[in-house]
């Protein structure tokens, strides 16, 4: 059985795939960092900690209540930037509950901060 | 990765804690009386704890209720006395603010804080007589940090290698571990010790010299984890560090008792590089530690609506700076009295004296801070012939003391504390071979521009440097000047003065450096790091490269501000205000009125009778009836009857 790509855990001991958590696919924005800076040579530098973003065309109640049964310190492993998958501990940050349209939530997106690499 | 590879690469983010420690009761007990002032001394009644356990220098807390420190802190002086039964008497040091009354509770904590000494006639500290304690000087130890804090499972580092003693050298050194799970050498400069449980665990090293003395410091390795953690996010501002001011913060926690007058207070951090967790600084073993100290008690700020307490931690400077103390005097053995004293007490008097004696007499007899802080000491072995200081902080006078030899005390973030010559006071040779480089920054290591201030023109137009050699119980006055004997028409005339030296080219050499440091065409650069970059400190010496306009400069660290470049990235960053090193400017020797004749005798005391007051002058003596006039020629008086005559005829000598 090959390592699920995307997974999410309590820690980065104890993870489960998405599929195994009822979750969809994310479209997931590779890891990044809190903000850009520019420094004395005009070029970019990625700062402060590392930020992954999963967003979900559609989410029901019950997997958006999946999603918060992590929230705050979590495992998890995501795209990274040069395409490959990594496996982080981090803290997952998820938007204030809105009323859901028909029973489902449009455009969630879940966002792991401080991710460190395991 | 090299540490700065890594700390240029993307991404560092830093969580920031403050530890306020809480040290544990050691004994205690309840006052059965006051202080007795004579010996300083109060008994007890219901003693528990570990007697054995009070070591002297431990601080002992006076409250109202059990641990409590509310009425104040006073330090043991030596070990209580045991009368059994739970009865005793501790033995204090000196403080008339002390104020102790029947039923006072007495704790004495796991902690030594930073207390003066003082001399009261033939005694130090009470009731400490002098024997030979500037013949065979007791070592000073050094921890290389004397706190670290590290993760459960963690490895503390220390260094004793800046250990030392004046006039022998060290010959022995015993670390005590309590509580580590394993360590090694421990009887080496470089010992380590393992924790495997958080908790707060003293470190004892015990230092001999050659000469047979030898004295216990103490330290703490605090163990983070599940029975001791730090809090985070209460930094109310910046962490500062400046080179003549030493480090500050301004914090603001939940209030508690712990948060009092004196207590140690660390603002360490765990940091990220690369999404891995790992530290970098200028001390191994304390890369994590952005300042440690102790809490400024006139800066609590208790706000009981809100059940927090606003407060200021200081490092070494600022709690020197709180210790108040009598005036310090010493004079070489070969010094004849001046000023009609005579009979100096035998703690005012040493034979070979040097500035190096004279701060190890202030942080280690008239202080208990060889107890329990690192200070180390640029070893000068010029003689001098009296230092003497009317200051009212053990700061000032020992300031007082290091100038004497050009010497500044400085602090770094981790408390250690430096007695040494700044860099722009050294010819640039010795800067090349002596003075390491943190590192050279390039233009990708500061964000945007780099403020950099320009001299418009000299600051200085006339720099001099005046002091004494003293030999064989002679002084000689020398004294330099640079760029010249005269002032430039521009800039202020500033100067070292009262130097004590070994020759003139001292103090040539003093002006020239000083005239070169502030004439230097860039008086500051401000770099504001791209990276959560802390490679630097203020002290001890160090450079920083920088490079202007295609030429590098090799810069002092004058201020360091470590700052949360916004709460929503975790990005730490770093400001820096860089001194660009001087160049060596010409210099001249003074004239002094008399030189070339051999050393003058030192003044020696004035005479005890006072000068006998002439009153009228005698009347002359009375003339024979026909005498017309009386010449004077010295000694030699002789009348002439006949003035009138063409040439007189003088009597013989009266």
């Amino acid at each position: 059985m090959s390592i699920p790509a995307y997974a999410l855990g309590e820690s980065t001991t104890a993870m489960y795939s998405l599929e195994a958590l009822g979750l969809p696919l994310p479209k997931a924005e590779a890891v990044d960092y809190a903000v850009y800076v520019e420094n004395g040579a005009g070029e970019p530098v990625g700062q402060g900690w590392l930020v992954a973003r999963w967003r979900f065309a559609v989410l029901s109640a019950a997997q958006i209540a999946t999603l918060e049964s992590y929230a705050g310190a979590c495992g998890v492993r995501t795209l990274k930037a040069d395409d490959s998958y990594g496996l982080y501990s981090a803290t997952l940050v998820l938007p204030p509950r809105v009323a859901p349209k028909v029973g489902m939530t449009l455009d969630y997106t879940a966002e792991f901060r401080k991710l460190v690499a395991v | 990765m090299t540490d700065i590879d890594t700390i240029r690469s993307a991404g560092n983010w830093s969580e920031a804690y403050v530890l306020v420690d809480e040290p544990p009761a050691v004994f205690e007990a309840l006052a059965t009386g006051t202080i007795i002032q004579e010996d300083w001394s109060v008994s007890y009644d219901n003693g528990s704890g570990s007697l054995a356990g009070c070591l002297p220098d431990m601080t002992l807390l006076i409250g109202s209720s059990a641990g409590a420190g509310d009425k104040g802190a006073a330090r043991l002086r030596k070990a209580p006395d045991d009368l059994g039964g739970g009865l005793g008497v501790f033995y204090l040091g000196a403080d008339p603010a002390l104020a102790i009354e029947f039923g006072d509770y007495l704790t004495v904590i796991d902690d030594f804080e930073p207390f003066a000494k003082h001399p009261v006639d033939t005694l130090m500290d009470v009731d400490v007589t002098y024997s030979d304690q500037f013949t065979d000087f007791d070592p000073v130890p050094w921890f290389n940090g004397r706190c670290a804090v590290i993760a459960a499972g963690g490895t503390a580092l220390f260094d004793a290698s800046r250990c030392w003693v004046p006039g022998s050298t060290i010959s022995g050194l015993s670390w005590t571990f309590t509580g580590a799970d394993s360590y090694t050498g421990e009887t080496t400069a470089t010992p380590t010790a393992t924790y495997d449980t958080s908790g707060r665990y003293r470190v004892k090293l015990t230092v001999t010299a050659a000469n047979g003395k030898s004295f216990s410091g103490y330290g703490y390795v605090f163990v983070l984890g599940e029975n001791l953690a730090g809090e985070s996010n209460h930094l109310a501002d910046e962490v500062e560090v400046d080179y003549m001011a030493g480090g500050s913060a301004t914090v603001e926690l939940l209030d508690r008792p712990a948060i009092r007058d004196g207590a140690r207070a660390i603002i360490y951090t765990r940091d990220w590089y690369n999404a891995v967790e790992q530290s970098f600084g200028p001390v191994a073993g304390r890369e994590n530690i952005l300042l440690e100290g102790r809490i400024i008690g006139e800066t609590i700020k208790r706000n009981p609506m809100q059940d927090t307490v606003e407060f200021e931690i200081g490092g070494p400077v600022a709690i020197l700076e709180r210790l108040a103390t009598l005036p310090a005097g010493l004079v070489d053995r070969t010094l004849p009295t001046d000023e009609g004293q005579e009979d100096l007490p035998d703690w005012s008097v040493m034979d070979d004296m040097t500035v190096t004696k004279g701060l190890h007499y202030l942080a280690h007899l008239r202080s208990t801070i060889t107890r329990c802080m690192d200070i180390d000491v640029e070893d000068w072995d010029w003689p001098i012939h009296k230092l003497t200081s009317d200051a009212e902080t053990l700061f000032s006078q020992l300031t007082a003391y290091a100038e004497r030899a050009a010497l500044s005390v400085r602090a770094d973030r981790s408390g250690r504390i430096f007695v040494e010559r700044d860099t722009q006071l050294y010819p640039i040779s010795y800067r090349t071979a002596n003075i390491p480089v943190a590192m050279t920054l390039v233009d990708g290591d500061w964000l945007d521009e780099l403020t950099i201030v320009r001299r418009q023109r000299g600051e200085v137009g006339m720099a001099t440097a005046e002091g004494t050699i003293f030999s064989g119980g002679k002084l000689t006055q020398v004294g330099g000047r640079a760029p010249g004997d005269q002032p430039a028409h521009w800039g202020v005339q500033e100067g070292l003065s009262e130097l004590s030296v070994s020759g003139a080219v001292d103090v040539t050499m003093l002006a020239g450096l000083m005239a070169g440091a502030k004439n230097a065409e860039i008086e500051r650069i401000t770099a504001r790091l791209a990276y959560n970059n802390r490679l630097m400190d203020t002290a001890p010496r160090m450079f920083v490269n920088v490079t202007v306009d295609g030429e590098t400069l090799r810069c002092a660290v004058r201020n360091m501000r470590m700052k949360l470049y916004s709460e929503a990235t975790g990005f730490w960053n770093v400001e820096l205000d860089l001194e660009p090193e001087g160049g060596e400017w010409p210099s001249v020797v003074i004239k002094y009125p008399g030189e070339g004749e051999p050393p003058v005798t030192p003044p020696t005391k004035p005479p005890v009778d006072p000068p006998i007051d002439p009153g009228e002058p005698p009347p002359p003596p009375e003339p024979d009836g026909d005498t017309d006039a009386v010449v004077c020629v010295a000694a030699d008086v002789r009348t002439s009857d006949d003035l009138d005559a063409g040439t007189p005829t003088w009597s013989s000598e009266l």
